[in-house]
């Protein structure tokens, strides 16, 4: 069986209690920023993202992802 | 070709006990494999049921992993999957694929005392560790289980607690006051408060709603429990079950592979992502 689905939906990790671990866009924002840029690079030792920039052309609200990972770069910098 | 991972085994419901009556109720179903492809599993692993044209749900496997011939699954009954598992009968077929994630570590804690504080259906994914600990009794100090439920007719494997009497010290509890029931009334937190337990050479498990593994940690560290003393397993909604679809992963740990079982230590500096 397939469906729509997409970890940007709260459903998508909402718990049959209703109790949902990324319940905000913010939290699933960081999930989706932190699984390309970081989590998949400690666990696996590769890139998710090739700064093709196709999200960010196509973002209906203006997410940079490649502003997000200067951003990241420039915090652990410190 | 390789193995799709994602296939399930076919496998018989042999039998069904109600435990718990009303809309949101419990069975528990146990299931053999007919083609003699069942497979081992270890205390605190879980597996992904399927009723065909419905889809899937991960499920605790309920039974001690020295039972053999069935499995044992307990389940509340949710939503689109849960229901239509409770509607089956006896020799229908469902779609069983697992086992998946870690284990309790009980191999260490031999000569150990043990303490299991459960509520609602979170009973059934630390049941397979009373059962297992109970079985070789000699191996272990003290056993104590708490167990907590809204009402008393919400209270599974009811005549199992009553037969660990004697083995280990199970003590009960149900939210509010009922006429002519004998043990605590009150939240599991409370109950736990009120029959204070020693860290001494201790270990502590808990499985419940979320906010009451909450009280129950922060009520074990009050009485002197050490973070690598304390259990829980984490219920973080999964599909794939092999870390491959991001949803369970508390940050970069993947709940469905190096969980669900996590000692209060591991636990306290992932992100809150549970
Ligand atoms: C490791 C692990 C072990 C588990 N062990 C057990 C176990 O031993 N026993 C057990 O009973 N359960 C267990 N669970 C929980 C079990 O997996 C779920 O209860 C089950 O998958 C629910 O599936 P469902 O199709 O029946 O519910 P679904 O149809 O998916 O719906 C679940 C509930 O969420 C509600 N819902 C769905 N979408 C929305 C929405 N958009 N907004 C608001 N509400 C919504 C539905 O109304 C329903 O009440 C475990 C889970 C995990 C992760
Ligand atoms: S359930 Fe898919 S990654 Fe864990």
């Amino acid at each position: 069986m397939r469906t729509w689905d997409n970890c940007q939906f709260p459903e998508f990790t909402m718990h049959t209690s209703g109790h949902n671990p990324r319940e905000t866009t913010g939290a699933r924002l960081r999930q989706r920023i932190c699984h390309k840029l970081l989590y998949f690079v400690e666990n696996h030792n590769i890139q998710q993202c090739t700064g093709c920039g196709r999200c960010i052309t196509h973002c209906p609200v203006g997410i940079d992802i490649v502003r997000i990972a200067n951003v990241m770069e420039e915090a652990a910098g410190q | 070709m390789s193995k799709n991972i994602y296939l399930p085994k076919l496998a018989r419901i042999a039998g069904i006990k109600d435990e718990v009556p009303g809309a949101r109720g419990i069975k528990t179903f146990f299931v053999e494999f007919p083609d003699g492809d069942g497979f081992e599993h270890e205390c605190g692993q879980c597996a992904m049921i399927s009723v065909f044209g419905k889809g899937e749900s991960m499920i605790s496997i309920a039974s001690a992993p020295a039972v053999k011939e069935y499995k044992q699954f307990s389940i509340m009954r949710t939503g689109r999957v849960t229901t239509a598992i409770h509607d089956m009968k006896p020799g229908d077929i469902v779609g069983v694929r697992g086992p998946y994630g870690n284990k309790f570590p009980l191999e260490n804690w031999k000569g150990r005392n043990l303490v299991f504080i459960g509520g609602g259906v979170g009973l059934a994914p630390i049941w397979p560790v009373i059962q297992t600990a109970v079985a070789n009794r000699a191996d272990f100090g003290k056993i104590s289980v708490f167990y907590g439920a809204r009402t008393s007719r919400d209270i599974m494997y009811a005549e199992a607690l009553e037969a660990l009497r004697g083995a280990a010290d199970v003590h009960l509890s149900i939210d509010a006051p009922e006429e002519g029931w004998q043990g605590f009334c009150g939240f599991v937190p409370a109950n736990l408060l009120d029959k204070p337990q020693s860290p001494d050479n201790a270990v502590a498990v808990t499985c419940g709603p979320p906010i009451m593994i909450k009280f129950v940690i922060k009520n074990l560290i009050g009485m002197g429990f050490a973070d690598e003393q304390i259990y829980t397993t984490i219920e973080n909604k999964m599909k794939c079950g092999v870390g491959k679809c991001g949803r369970c992963n508390a940050g970069k740990d993947y709940v469905c592979v190096n969980g669900p079982v996590y000692s209060w230590a591991q636990l306290k500096d992932m992100p809150q992502e549970y």
